[in-house]
């Protein structure tokens, strides 16, 4: 592998990029790493690519999230089945969206952190939870929690974070569900 | 800032899910296509379009390329070859290609800019273009990807699937079929 000097993209090639970006992303499987993705907020697709919660260390994945422009709601949660979907459209609400996760019975500690930054590892032990997914748009994500998923004793846990790179945004998206207490979120500095 | 220079099997594989890796194949080859389409289309937004549609090709198939196909830029330049082809073929039957993205629609005025300026530069090489219009098309094609686009024999053979040897040939047949035109300063091509 040897290394070029990198190409000076205009405008139009950088939005190309994140365009092609986002098929990309459509044809991604599930990830052994994290992945880090460019895009820009112009696609309207709902889904890209998802993540098992139980497939990746940590449940941690890296992709694009561009906050939304539109006055759309900052989140919607949704039930079907029994089955939560929790859509974050921007970082913003976060105690709101915790109260509207209780409404269907899941405890849920949500963190919206500023960019380049994270939680400390450790601050929870984690429940291994199949059919916890994570699917990531341009411009929005959405986690699925499976029916009973959070059970008694257990927090669905959520921190994400959002920087902008020269080829969009890279939003930084951790997800869990945790068994027992949940130590508040001490903010590091990201990877 | 350096990029990944995208030079085998797996790359090329990789790029149709990898989002690092489609990055640095698109930085390594953009140029490529740049030239390759302004020496070979007028209308700027066209061009916008057929790069998109290029680069959307090589992600879709991107998991079938094999080494024997040839190098990363040969199978690009099959790719971008057949684009054009599809492009002119369309405009034959006053057709419209149907196309998943609309280049032309992320262009803003600077970009549009860039790619008159780009198309201008290359009237020498639609010269050649229109200069070895008449020779047969087995000939001309290899005339084409060598004195044209600057792929070496080895590449336009992979781009041709043909030998390297009867690329070889073909060249040395079409130099001495061109020699009396003057708009042709055909490279000599060791074998």
């Amino acid at each position: 592998m040897n290394h070029r000097p990198a190409v000076n993209l205009d405008h139009f090639e950088t939005a190309l990029l994140s365009e092609l970006q986002v098929t990309v992303a459509q044809q991604y499987s599930v990830p052994s790493t994290p992945q880090v993705i460019g895009g820009s907020a112009r696609w309207q697709h709902k889904k890209r690519w998802q993540v098992a919660g139980a497939a990746v260390a940590a449940a941690l994945a890296i992709a694009v999230l561009v906050p939304a422009l539109a006055p759309t709601p900052a989140y919607a949660v949704t039930e079907r089945n029994g089955e939560v979907h929790v859509r974050v459209n921007r970082l913003e609400g976060a105690e709101a969206l915790e109260r509207a996760l209780a409404e269907h019975g899941i405890v849920a500690d949500i963190t919206y952190l500023q960019p380049n930054k994270e939680c400390a590892a450790g601050r929870y032990a984690a429940v291994h939870t199949p059919g916890l997914t994570l699917s990531v748009a341009a411009n929005t994500f959405e986690v699925t929690i499976p029916a009973g998923a959070v059970g008694e004793g257990d927090t669905f846990v959520l921190d994400a974070s959002v920087e902008p790179r020269d080829d969009g945004f890279r939003a930084r998206v951790n997800f869990d569900v945790a068994r027992g207490v949940v130590a508040p979120c001490t903010v590091v500095d990201g990877p | 800032m350096v990029i990944k220079s995208m030079g085998t099997t797996s790359d090329i594989a990789a790029i149709g899910t990898q989002h690092a890796d489609f990055q640095a194949f698109y930085r390594e080859h953009l140029p490529f296509v740049r030239l390759y389409l302004a020496r070979r289309v007028k209308d700027p937004f066209v061009v916008a379009d057929l790069t998109a549609d290029v680069f959307l090709q090589a992600i879709q198939s991107a998991a079938t390329y094999r080494r024997e196909l040839g190098p990363p830029r040969a199978w690009l330049t099959g790719i971008a070859r057949n684009i054009v082809a599809d492009h002119w073929q369309a405009n034959a039957r006053e057709g419209a290609t149907v196309r998943r993205l609309h280049g032309r629609e992320l262009l803003d005025e600077d970009s549009t800019d860039r790619i008159v300026q780009r198309i201008a530069a290359e009237t020498q090489a639609r010269t050649v273009l229109a200069a070895i219009a008449e020779l047969p098309a087995t000939l001309r094609s290899v005339v084409e990807l060598v004195a044209v686009d600057g792929l070496a024999i080895t590449e336009a053979a992979a781009v041709l699937n043909i030998t390297a040897g009867n690329a070889r040939v073909r060249y040395h047949r079409a130099r001495r079929l061109l020699q009396n035109v003057p708009a042709l300063q055909l490279l000599e091509v060791t074998p």
